[in-house]
């Protein structure tokens, strides 16, 4: 440290000194980024409670704290370059900040890194996404949603149990009152149904170099917004 | 590896009790395999046994990676945020105490405390027992907790003569008994000067890592980008990385005075122990927050531990810009003013927040 700052009442070492904060704030550059911010303004002062509300009633009060997952989701979205072609950004930030979640339970990030580090990573089929690609891959999306509502209640309950609040099957069986064998068995046949579509919209039938070629849901290396299971 | 050779390997490894649907096809494997991973149903051994199926042939790896990305894909959906909507509409959660680390438990279980908890704990056990059939039944233990508001520390003296200092924004829950000294860390950061008593480990446990000691004194914070940070003032302490299942990839570090780590929620230590300066790490103990060569987004998670608006970056390049500052509590607003002047970067005054974003 150059000084002792412990000692000074209020102070800063700065690499440079601004002519002025407020000269700055005249620049065009400054002018786009408060525009975009006025949005995201608007964005966060109609959808932040409800975002809240939602994680907490979901995942409980943490951590993460509802309230700090919904902070940097509706960050991660300003900081997104095509959010005017989001059509709704609330589902969208609502998506963010469950990915966000889930990176934050420590049993899933094990088992990310355990199939991470088996899984071969270089030839394209990575298990991490940017929240961008689900732009990109829109037409695999809107596919995996039919194949979603093509489900029974049953399949749909247990995929999302797994998928989206991250609970296991002895955790599922305590609070539905379904046998684990039953649960699997559903989970197993949902994937399968969404696997088969899937590859019907791929028009594929998966080999190695298919699935290489899906650029939509290959990973964008050093994006903060990584999307991670 | 022949296909057939594949199956009796997944016969071996992946057919249990519960489950035992046909899996004759590399992709209903790989199914299996992905499903019991995230479904909690892999142990050590199974893992062991799915490395060995996924490096047997080609078309394991393939169609396992093709799983993988239809459940990517499946977060990806409106139907996910639509049934999450649902669910919460229909099945409210009640949140009692929040509940400790299943690990956490199972040692609880374990201990002659877990007998005496029983009778404190039986208006819990009515209640979740609603939830939990009795295989899985879980005893919360009784814990008192402690919760600091946004603004300024908290002092605490627990019973066994502990004291314990909370950071603005954070929260504990306490369980002291004859045998045992537990800490949960829910969120922010809390400093602990822990009286002497060989009989009883003190413990603190915040996400996968637990601080271990007899006597002496340390703070554990969370940090940016879900890490957690241990610094310790003086004595021995021990850090582990909790496991996820058993004991058999538990590790552990033991840091000294003036030494610090950090880990990652899971656990891992992704910092080699290093030195820190002891004024300037434990300043925000007297009100003040001094920063030296500190990224801007350490600054902001301390800072927001005591701002009366939260204050948020929206800009992820300035996430590390290097920070050199020293104010108090009092004095953030004044702080965040000079940030901006000193430093390339933009202060937005919001009617709910500040925001920080690039110049």
């Amino acid at each position: 440290m150059n000084k002792p700052l412990h000692q000074d009442q209020l102070s800063f070492v700065a690499p440079y000194i601004k002519k002025s904060a407020t000269e700055s704030l005249n620049t065009q550059a400054s002018k786009n980024k408060l525009s975009n911010s006025q949005s995201i303004d608007t964005l966060f002062r109609d959808h932040w409670l409800d975002v809240c509300r939602l994680l907490h009633k979901s995942y409980g009060s943490g951590p993460p704290e509802p309230e700090d997952v919904a902070q940097e989701a509706f960050s991660q979205f300003a900081q997104m370059q095509n959010t005017t072609a989001v059509k709704n950004p609330k589902a969208y930030i609502i998506k963010i900040a469950i990915n966000i979640t889930l990176k934050s339970i420590g049993k899933l990030c094990k088992v990310r890194e355990f199939i991470k580090e088996q899984v071969d990573l270089e030839d394209g089929q990575l298990n991490e996404i940017s929240p961008e690609t689900i732009l990109q891959g829109e037409q695999r999306v809107t596919a995996m949603q039919k194949g979603i509502e093509k489900l029974s209640s049953k399949q749909r309950d247990v995929l999302m149990y797994v998928r989206i609040k991250g609970q296991t099957y002895a955790q599922i069986s305590a609070q539905t009152g379904w046998s684990i064998p039953d649960i699997c068995r559903q989970l197993n046949e949902a994937m399968a149904i969404l696997e088969s579509i899937d590859k019907q919209v791929q028009g594929t039938s998966i080999s190695a170099e298919d699935s290489v070629n899906e650029p939509d849901f290959s990973l964008r290396e050093n994006n903060t917004n990584e999307w991670k299971l | 590896m022949t296909d057939k050779t594949n199956e009796f390997m997944l016969d071996k490894a992946g057919k249990t009790k519960d489950c035992q649907e046909a899996q004759d096809t590399p992709h209903s494997q790989a199914r299996k395999w992905l499903t019991d991973l995230y479904a909690g149903k892999c142990d050590a051994n199974q893992r062991k046994k799915f490395i060995l199926w996924i490096k047997s042939n080609e078309a394991n790896g393939d169609a396992f990676r093709h799983s993988l990305q239809v459940w990517n894909t499946i977060g990806m959906t409106d139907s996910a945020v639509d049934w999450l909507e649902q669910h919460v509409a229909r099945d409210p959660v009640v949140v009692l105490i929040p509940k400790p680390k299943p690990k956490f438990k199972h040692r609880f279980a374990k201990s002659t405390m877990w007998l005496s908890s029983i009778a404190a704990s039986i208006i819990l056990i009515a209640v979740t027992a609603v939830y939990h059939s009795p295989r899985t039944l879980e005893i919360t233990p009784p814990a008192i907790a402690f919760n600091s508001p946004i603004g300024q520390n908290r002092s605490i003296t627990l019973s066994d003569g502990s004291d314990v200092i909370l950071a603005g924004n954070s929260s504990i829950l306490v369980d002291i008994s004859q045998d045992t000294r537990r800490i949960i860390l829910q969120k922010g950061g809390a400093y602990f000067d822990v009286s002497h008593d060989p009989s009883r480990l003190f413990l603190v446990t915040t996400e996968h890592l637990q601080v271990r000691v007899r006597g002496t004194a340390f703070a554990v914070k969370h940090s940016a980008d879900n890490a957690i940070k241990v610094s310790v003032q003086r004595g021995l302490v021990e850090v582990v990385d909790l496991p996820e299942q058993g004991t058999a990839d538990e590790q552990m570090l033991q840091l000294r005075a003036n030494q610090q780590v950090r880990a990652a929620f899971n656990g891992t230590f992704i910092t080699e122990v290093t030195q820190f300066n002891n004024e300037t790490e434990f300043a925000w103990l007297s009100g003040r927050l001094i920063y030296d060569d500190i990224p801007l987004k350490t600054v902001v998670v301390d800072i927001n531990r005591y701002a009366k608006k939260p204050v948020v970056i929206l800009d992820e390049s300035i996430n590390d810009l290097a920070i050199t500052a020293s104010f108090t509590f009092e004095q953030i607003d004044q702080a965040l003013d000079g940030l901006a002047a000193a430093y390339p970067i933009i202060l937005i005054e919001e009617n709910e927040r500040k925001v920080l974003t690039k110049q």
